[in-house]
């Protein structure tokens, strides 16, 4: 094999190591095609920064794909994408490293809600099991209808030490609608739901799903 | 083996020598050589080839890196017996158009557009992945409305978003 050759293959090699990963997310053109170029720029290098963190890049995209769609500024957008940075981290920091995206999402969304790092940390022993997204989803549904953050945290953490489905953790948000309808406090609802899942699993009819 | 006739050796021993050339026909024959060994690089590494070799590798290890980058976004790629039916359903009595926008399909507000199935009751059935969803509704093309059924986060872009978590289809 000749020099030349041997230096071409070195050279295309390198070429395509070096900016493969940026090729790759080239190729998801959305940013260029709905923002101006210098968000679109800024927002890519972020999304880059993150990639480098180990976080998922999505859901940024996602945010910025929000942003633009709801007619936000430049800044605006890089501004929220920065900040959800920020929560994919600290929740990540506080659930640790084995959690799928969605536990991460979502735990994101709980400290948008108004929960606190130590709060995450609180059900960082329960990131392996199965329902552990839906359970987050739980605390989510819970604060955003006013349950107090430490009570919602108790909560969650009950149902899942009995081990529920995340089909159960749905059921309780779809329990405590109905009881919120019918005119009792959302704090009261979600407790009397809650107990009542832990001890007898979600409610039923002959063909298993749940009662409308 | 037997030995040979002493008379024959000169003879033998001219033979094992070297021949003698011209200094010219030595030098013509080493850059006839040296032609040839070119020709060949040529036809191994022409100019083509080397384009459509670089182009190929650069294709290749984009590729490799790219199969990484979906695989480690697992939003993508989803299998469709994976997928699991989702229903939307916005009371908007005197709406022209409805359509429900959200991170699975990229905030694009053409993308899905709801059909009024009743007395001002519109819905779409969207297949979607099971996890977590952030999406609104958008009337009329201009007014952003958050899903009363569903948990609403603060307002990112000023305007309301709501998420939800779709719960994997549980095996029969």
């Amino acid at each position: 094999m000749s020099v030349r050759l041997i230096a071409g293959v070195a050279l295309a090699c390198a070429f395509g190591l070096a900016l493969g990963p940026r090729l790759a997310l080239a190729q998801d053109a959305r940013l260029n095609k709905r923002l101006d170029p210098q968000t679109a720029a800024a927002v890519a290098a972020l999304v880059d920064s993150a990639s480098t963190l180990g976080l998922p890049t999505e859901p940024l995209v996602q945010k910025a794909l929000e942003g633009q769609s709801k007619g936000a500024s430049g800044e605006a957008i890089v501004h929220a994408v920065r900040a959800l940075i920020r929560d994919l981290a600290t929740a990540r920091e506080a659930l640790g490293d084995d959690v799928s995206v969605d536990a991460l999402r979502l735990a994101a969304a709980a400290l948008d809600a108004g929960a606190t790092p130590a709060q995450l940390e609180r059900l960082r022993p329960h990131r392996t099991r199965e329902s552990f997204a839906g359970g987050l989803a739980g605390l989510v549904y819970l604060m955003s209808r006013g349950v107090p953050a430490e009570q919602s945290l108790d909560l969650i953490t009950a149902m899942l030490n009995a081990r529920l489905s995340a089909a159960e953790f749905a059921s309780l948000q779809r329990l405590v609608e109905r009881d919120m309808m019918a005119g009792a406090p959302p704090a009261e609802a979600a407790a009397v739901r809650a107990r009542a899942l832990i001890q007898h699993g979600r409610p039923t009819g002959l063909d298993g799903r749940v009662r409308p | 083996m037997s030995e040979l006739d002493p008379r024959l050796e000169p003879w033998l021993a001219a033979l094992r020598k070297e021949p003698l050339a011209r200094p010219e026909a030595r030098a013509r024959l080493a850059a006839a050589l040296r032609a040839e060994d070119a020709r060949a690089a040529r036809r191994i590494l022409s100019p083509p080839a080397a384009l459509a070799a670089g182009i190929a590798l650069v294709a290749l290890t984009s590729a490799f890196w790219l199969a990484l980058w979906r695989l480690d976004t697992p939003e993508r790629g989803v299998a469709a017996e994976e997928l699991t039916s989702a229903q939307f359903v916005l009371h908007a009595r005197d709406a022209r158009s409805v359509s429900v926008v959200g991170d699975f399909n990229d905030w694009d507000p053409r993308a899905t557009p709801l059909t009024r199935t009743g007395d001002g009751v519109w819905s779409a059935v969207v297949q979607l992945r099971p996890g977590t969803v952030r999406y609104a509704y958008l009337v009329d093309g201009t007014e952003w409305r958050a899903d009363p059924h569903a948990v609403t986060l603060h307002e990112d872009f000023g305007r309301p978003t709501s998420v939800a978590y779709i719960v994997p289809q549980e095996a029969p």
